[in-house]
């Protein structure tokens, strides 16, 4: 049932997708630049998994290309950017997606583009509490930066004293979730919302940024359907199969109890207004950061905040090295206890090495620890150039503290190892 | 009373010797001081309105010998004295697209955007002068950058031909007590007040990094460019070039090219 549902979805989006890929093929033979990366690599999992669907080593290919064609007289230009992953052994995490297709207009003091586009607010590196315009692409990972393309309007006019944007939301694009890497099925092709118009309603935002010196400034006001979804759980009793609504009961109890019962959650799409700041300050070396949110739903109110610091080394420790390290505090209050957010109170520690030699070596680590309940993730990576298109990297993911009833315990057997290649056209 | 000539003769030679030395030390009247020379280069480097070009920069020796990096350089003069510098790196194709914005204000520390087109996103950097290429080379990749000039008092020393080209060489010394510029040595062309050579010093007065600036070009109306620039560190024996081709000048950049928001469209 839940196959034939994926493959419906796929061949819908492909239905979609061939026509603009034709006229952007169309287009691309006049003029434009193509640009993009397409990785090969595999994932290791030395531990036996914790759930019968997962396996002990994926391999995937990933496309990420982008044209973009301008037409300098009328100062307008076109982007399209599809995303494609394809998976050897888990075919939930086989997808195409259209990150961008947008016609732009730029004007002396406005700008102006339409069509599905993508947004980066806020300045915090692990996690922007802010940048909550697009779909997260969580068949990438829970804690993944790869978004879905949203459909939108958006018009930008920019001042003397900052620039105002403006943008007009047609529709919601659902979250899709891997439900092999999880112990509790998602009914993510069934969700409830609290708009009567469901996934299409029409979403408005209004965000205002100024930079002035050391200084920038972000204002967010959302109003309309929020893109994370909080989950409403069912357990399914074993042998009978009656469904019963769990909602009330925590998610410590229900996880456990998920070794008796078959557990299955529906995501659930407030409606809410959302208002958001961002803050930064530059000084020498340091970037001093702050973001707050407050989401005021129909069926939950959310606050969150982050502060954060961001710390050049120049030449450290006297090497010809450069380090940069990012130290990051995350809060954040839920009334409704079921999310996969796994960054929700957080203690982030990282760094990135730069080695500035002939390869463009980097090695990058980075530890997050959950201030309630003690969850620690650590992670390591590093990154060279091994040809003049092509870079590989290496990295590690641990979960060395995982308690029950912590989002991370989802993850206790998922310490893994990444290889990937990456060849840039 | 008789005078006795030896007395004549050693305070004559004396009085010879000291007016000489007077005159040799006194400064003279033609010559203008460190500081005059300097104004007259940041002159000459200035009041070009924007320019363009397409720089290769090439290290050749060192730890990352070989490694070559090609971009776009424009460069904007705005209204209230700021220079608007814009990076677009070419090659390597891991790094294409990649753009650096840095607004370099008169008496503000710089502003410095990056935009990295993997991750379709514009970050701030911190004002710290990094070792990366992009950073460790930004005077040479920009052409020449009046800004440490402006933070140095400068005494000239003495004129001397260099490669044929008659100079002035001034001493710079920074102007702040606490600053971490290192003095310097400038060869200043004494004809267009053009730099020549840069030479930064270290404690023992010995150059830890030199700059030459070669072929020199007029482009229209009366702007020269050094076509190309080397630059040697002493310290961890690395050496680079950076070559300049299709230098423009009077392009038609409004201010809005070299905004933080205009980085995602700079292809």
């Amino acid at each position: 049932m839940r196959k034939t549902q994926h493959k419906q979805r796929r061949h819908r989006f492909l239905g979609l997708v061939c026509p603009v890929l034709a006229l952007v093929v169309g287009i691309a033979c006049e003029a434009g630049e193509w640009t993009g990366t397409i990785k090969t690599g595999a994932v290791v999992f030395p531990e036996s998994p914790a759930y019968d669907a997962q396996h002990p080593l994926y391999l995937s290919l990933r496309l990420n290309a982008e044209y973009y064609h301008t037409w300098p007289e009328s100062d307008s230009g076109f982007i399209f950017e599809p995303f494609l992953r394809l998976d050897a052994v888990d075919t939930e995490h086989t997808h195409l997606e259209l990150r961008q297709l947008l016609w732009f207009k730029r004007g002396e003091t406005w700008d102006l583009r339409l069509g599905i586009g993508q947004e980066e607010w806020g300045c915090m590196q692990s996690k922007s509490i802010g940048n909550f315009l697009n779909q997260k692409d969580y068949l990438e990972g829970l804690s993944a930066r790869g978004k879905l393309g949203q459909p939108m309007g958006h018009l930008a006019l920019h001042r003397d004293y900052g620039t105002w944007n403006f943008y007009v939301l047609p529709g919601l694009r659902k979250a899709q979730f891997p439900s092999q890497d999880l112990p509790i099925h998602i009914e993510e092709n069934n969700p409830l919302y609290a708009s009567s118009n469901e996934e299409w309603n029409i979403d408005f935002a209004l965000r205002f940024e100024r930079s002035s010196g050391a200084w920038d400034l972000g204002l967010t006001q959302f109003y309309g359907t929020a893109r994370q979804p909080s989950f409403i759980p069912y357990w399914r009793r074993f042998p009978v199969g009656d469904l019963i609504t769990t909602r009330g009961l925590t998610r410590e109890r229900l996880l456990n109890k998920a070794d008796k019962l078959a557990v299955e959650v529906v995501p659930y799409y407030d409606r809410a207004s959302i208002t958001a700041i961002d803050i930064q300050y530059a000084h020498g070396p340091a970037l001093y950061k702050f973001e707050a949110l407050a989401q005021l739903g129909e069926r939950e109110d959310r606050y969150a905040a982050s502060v954060g610091i961001e710390y050049t080394f120049p030449g450290v420790f006297g090497s010809d090295k450069d380090l940069m390290a990012l130290g990051e505090f995350h809060y954040e209050d839920r009334t409704e206890p079921w999310n996969f957010d796994l960054l929700a109170s957080t203690l982030t520690l990282g760094g990135r090495l730069l080695f500035n030699d002939s390869k463009n070596t980097s090695a990058q680590f980075g530890t997050m620890i959950d201030i309630d309940s003690g969850g620690t993730a650590l992670a390591l990576g590093m990154s060279r150039q091994i040809a003049e298109a092509w870079t590989m990297n290496i990295a590690a993911t641990l979960f060395p503290v995982t308690p029950v009833g912590d989002p991370l315990h989802y993850l206790r057997q998922d310490d893994a190892l990444r290889v990937e290649f990456t060849w840039f056209f | 009373m008789r005078t006795n000539p030896t007395n004549v003769h050693f305070c004559a030679w004396t009085l010879l010797a000291v007016f000489s030395a007077c005159a040799w030390c006194a400064p003279n009247d033609e010559e203008p001081d460190g500081d005059a020379i300097v104004a007259r280069v940041i002159e000459s480097y200035s009041g070009f309105g924007n320019f363009q070009a397409d720089v290769a920069l090439r290290q050749e020796k060192g730890k990352a010998a070989n490694r070559e990096l090609q971009a776009n350089l424009k460069v904007l003069e705005t209204e209230d004295g700021a220079k608007r510098r814009k990076i677009r790196v070419e090659k390597p194709r891991t790094l294409k697209g990649a753009v650096l914005l840095i607004i370099e204000y008169k008496d503000a520390p710089s502003e410095r955007w990056v935009y990295m087109p993997q991750l379709r996103l514009t970050r701030r950097l911190a004002d710290v002068k990094a070792a990366g290429p992009l950073s460790e080379h930004q005077d040479a990749l920009s052409g020449f950058n009046a800004k440490t000039l402006l933070q140095q008092r400068f005494t000239l020393l003495r004129k001397e031909d260099l490669d044929g080209v008659s100079c002035y060489v001034v001493r710079g010394e920074p102007k702040e007590s606490d600053s971490e510029l290192p003095p310097s040595l400038t060869w200043v062309d004494t004809e267009k007040h053009l730099v020549r050579k840069m030479q930064s010093l270290g404690e023992d007065g010995k150059p830890i990094r030199t700059l030459r600036f070669l072929d020199y070009k007029e482009f229209p109306p009366g702007h020269w460019r050094a076509q190309n620039i080397t630059i040697d560190s002493s310290i961890d024996a690395q050496s680079a070039s950076v070559v300049f081709s299709n230098v423009s000048f009077q392009n038609k950049f409004s201010k809005r090219d070299f905004e933080k928001r205009s980085l995602e469209f700079s292809r």
